[in-house]
């Protein structure tokens, strides 16, 4: 088959990190990223930002919001804009933490299943069928519930419900890869199995695990969030935007309970939404070409 | 006609939607519905098993008592199954006689054999409840005389025989259906899953259908004995949380909110009425006594812990959070009880003094978890996270390092059973409306005592005061004993009461007769 050089071209360039897929072209890239740089100044900065102890009960109760506190204070005289700011130190660092546990498990199981293959192979992509048969808030909900209500645990709870979606795709990367002259040449070579899948084909997996890692933050938090919403997050008097939101769903009348906190999910998830979708389409441009076209 | 796989599965799919269909089918539009929204506190509906505050609810509707009280009064009994009662001079022996029309919901005339074999079965069963009947003796000199004797003076059975756990079944159909009153009855009665499908009491209701978690569903009694007639062709209960209780009963959907905080009652407009008043609910602290138990219950079981915990609290603050109508809990006895404390008794924040004896304690950088109901548990409006938070800043105030350690219900409640806290925040409802359920509930070696780590012997004054306000029968002379008792609990025991929230129910203009009960929180039979 006989391939144009300007096909070729196109390919390339379309292949090319830092061209037309860059992330710093995207609009939207650059919103998440602001965004997200802005929460993650508040949550390193918070006790300077934040107006208040978001602890202290001194305030009234059931303030609107007003000059003295932007975003009014709860059913516990708290101001809400200190909680809300304190909020990120735990939604942010906890949902970074828990895609990176949920990749490195998830890769492991999967890079592992698709190198061995045969029994290995069809035993652990049950296992993950059996994840996949489950919505995943309520498989997380029943860990959290038998591990006992505590962020740790939610994290724990949201990782065994996580890493099967890291495991289907390295396992179908592996598959691929491992097809390539240059890996049966290194097991000609005498290559352990660990140099082959460390070594040889690790590099295959980094982009699109990345990729799916940078989507799949925003999900985390959400979660994480629903998770705390449910009270088997984070505990009270922990200022959480997911806990924060459920005493707003007490509060019906009180708007501004569970506005604010719920606005701070919603911005952080789009976010890290629009950060994953740049991510994509600059380190795996074929998926994302395929998703345009 | 060739069975093809996808003729089967055409007949699967009619068969499954014509049942949809005759089940879900249209409800008769003359059939006049009560719909009430509360959050279940439910186990079952069989009053010998059943302690919980909506099983009484509807167990109250179902079955009668011997005696029981009308609207929101705990105070004054009124006939029931009995027409007229009588004590003796000291206390230990109760005669009732029976209404001569009391018939059960089948046409079965009321006995005493029905009264002697539920008590017995309750007592026997060795159920949650069955300690209502402890040192209790029932028998019947004759069909319609009842005679309760008890060892020593006990002038709270009148009060205890109004309880809807010792409504009185219908011996012969609960036989039938694997009930027993034999002395092994704890082992050998197999009537709790009969008694989920129906009810068989005298009352002006009948159980329709029962689901634990979602809703049960009651009907007209239509052959009821009493004069006052059932309201309603039918009362559905259903297990709702408070916030979606709030917008259904304020839109019209539902008939009565049964759990709404005072907060939460404000502004719910004009299109419903709100029914105020006190909740018999008294929220409290404790410090564990079993000084085994862990580092830091080596701590806390030093009476001086307690006072730095006792004097820390800004109870103010609890009141305010817990909305209008509630009060300072000044004792565990809530305010409508013979010998409950008053305002002015109550324990005020004191710092200094809480810092003195936190110094005097030793526990300083031992930490300390507080055990309560976590997952958005909250009974009367009030969270009990939240009130662990604010308890937690005051405790943190004056030095202790205390972790909030909230579990949902299923894991946090059996800890507090069985005494596996070093602190606890819970609740206590009273089982029989009467002030002896404080004293034989919180006393050294008693239930809740016991859950405390709080062992017999431990504190004799306390333990004498029991004694004697347990045998009292002069009433002036039992509210002294009951206050006596609750300022030397103030003084030396555990338990920190915090606050008495109000109770508050909103009901749809066109619901009469709704007031709220210290026991079965609405009683449905009243309903109009």
């Amino acid at each position: 088959m006989k391939i144009s050089k300007n096909k070729t071209a196109k390919i390339a360039k379309e292949a090319k990190p830092g061209n037309s897929n860059s992330i710093w072209r995207q609009p939207l890239a650059i919103v998440g990223v602001v965004t997200i740089g802005l929460w993650v100044v508040a949550a390193i900065f918070a006790p300077w930002i934040a107006p208040y102890d978001p602890l202290s009960q001194d305030a009234d109760k059931f303030v609107t919001p007003s000059a003295k506190h932007w975003m009014g204070t709860d059913e516990l005289n708290r101001d809400i804009l200190s909680r809300v700011i304190y909020g990120a130190r735990i939604s942010l660092p906890y949902s970074l933490l828990l895609v990176v546990l949920s990749a490195a498990i998830g890769s492991i199981i999967g890079g592992i299943s698709g190198y061995f293959g045969g029994k290995v192979d069809a035993v652990i992509m049950r296992i993950t069928d059996m994840f996949f048969a489950f919505p995943a808030i309520v498989l997380a909900m029943a860990v959290a519930a038998a591990l006992g209500p505590e962020i740790r645990n939610a994290v724990i709870a949201i990782t065994i419900v996580a890493w099967p979606v890291y495991a289907r795709l390295v396992r179908g990367l592996i598959l691929n890869a491992k097809q390539n002259d240059y890996v049966t040449a290194s097991a000609l070579l005498g290559s352990s199995s660990s140099r082959t899948l460390l070594v040889d084909l690790r590099p295959n997996l980094s982009g699109p695990v990345f990729v799916l890692a940078a989507l799949e933050v925003g999900n985390a938090l959400l979660l994480l969030s629903g998770l705390s919403f449910l009270g088997l997050g984070a505990q009270p008097p922990a200022a959480e935007w997911g806990s924060m939101v459920s005493m707003g769903a007490v509060n019906f009348d009180r708007w501004w309970v569970g506005l604010f906190p719920g606005l701070a999910i919603l911005t952080a998830v789009l976010a890290f939404n629009f950060i994953g979708d740049a991510l994509r389409d600059a380190l795996d441009p074929r998926t994302a070409k395929a998703l345009r076209d | 006609m060739k069975l093809t796989f996808k003729r089967v599965l055409g007949v699967v799919f009619s068969v499954a939607l014509i049942s949809t269909v005759a089940v879900t089918g249209p409800v008769n539009a003359a059939t006049k519905t009560l719909l009430v929204e509360h959050v279940f506190q439910l186990t079952s509906t069989d009053p010998g098993r059943s302690f919980e505050q909506t099983g009484n609810m509807i167990n109250r509707a179902l079955y009668e008592t011997l005696l029981t009280y009308k609207g929101g009064d705990a105070s004054t009994q009124v006939p029931g199954l009995a027409t007229k009662w009588k004590a003796n001079a000291n206390a230990t022996r109760f005669t009732f006689t029976l209404n001569k029309n009391a018939k059960f919901a089948d046409g079965t005339k009321v006995t005493s054999a029905d009264v002697v074999f539920s008590l017995n079965r309750l007592k026997n069963i060795k159920g949650n409840p069955s300690s209502l009947m402890a040192g209790i003796t029932v028998s019947a000199p004759n069909a319609s005389t009842v005679v309760l004797t008890t060892e020593k003076p006990t002038p709270q059975v009148l009060s205890i025989v109004t309880s809807p756990s010792l409504g009185i079944l219908n011996s012969k159909v609960a036989k039938a259906n694997g009930a027993t009153d034999a002395a092994d009855a704890s082992t050998t009665d197999k009537a709790l899953e009969f008694l989920k499908t129906q009810s068989i009491g005298s009352g002006p209701y009948t159980l329709r259908s029962f689901n634990l978690t979602s809703e049960v569903v009651l009907q007209k009694n239509t052959k009821y004995w009493g004069a006052d007639k059932p309201g309603y062709d039918r009362i559905v209960v259903r297990n709702v949380p408070v916030n979606v209780q709030r917008l259904n009963v304020i839109k019209g959907s539902s008939s009565i909110a049964a759990d709404l905080s005072p907060d939460q009652a404000e502004g719910v407009g004009s299109r419903v009425n709100v029914v105020e008043g006190k909740a018999s609910n008294v929220f409290f602290l404790y410090l564990s006594a079993n000084d085994a138990f862990s580092p830091a219950t080596a701590f806390t079981s030093n009476p001086k812990c307690v006072e730095a915990a006792r004097y820390a609290i800004n109870y103010n603050k609890i009141v305010r959070y817990a909305g209008t109508g509630a009060i300072q809990a000044p004792g565990i006895i809530p305010s409508f009880f013979s010998g409950a404390l008053k305002q002015k008794d109550a324990i005020k924040q004191d710092t200094a003094r809480a810092k003195a004896a936190f110094d005097a304690c030793g526990i300083k950088d031992t930490p300390v978890e507080i055990g309560y109901w976590g997952d958005g548990g909250a009974v009367n409006g009030l969270n009990f996270g939240s009130l662990a938070a604010l308890v937690d800043e005051d405790l943190r105030a004056v030095g202790f390092k205390t972790r909030l350690k909230g579990a949902p219900i299923a894991v946090s409640l059996p800890l507090y059973r069985e005494n596996k806290e070093e602190m606890g925040l819970w609740l206590w409802g009273p089982d029989w409306p009467d002030s002896t359920n404080y004293t034989e509930s919180f006393s050294p070696g008693t239930k809740v005592g016991l859950r405390m780590g709080w062992l017999e012997g431990s504190d004799p004054v306390i333990e004498d005061l029991r004694a004697k306000a347990g045998v009292e029968t002069n009433n002036r002379k039992r509210a002294t004993l009951f206050r006596k008792w609750q300022r030397e609990m103030n003084k030396r025991s555990p338990l920190i009461p915090l606050v008495q929230p109000a109770a508050i129910l909103v009901a749809n203009k066109s619901v009469r007769g709704v007031s709220d009960h210290p026991i079965w929180k609405i009683n449905l039979t009243e309903i109009k």
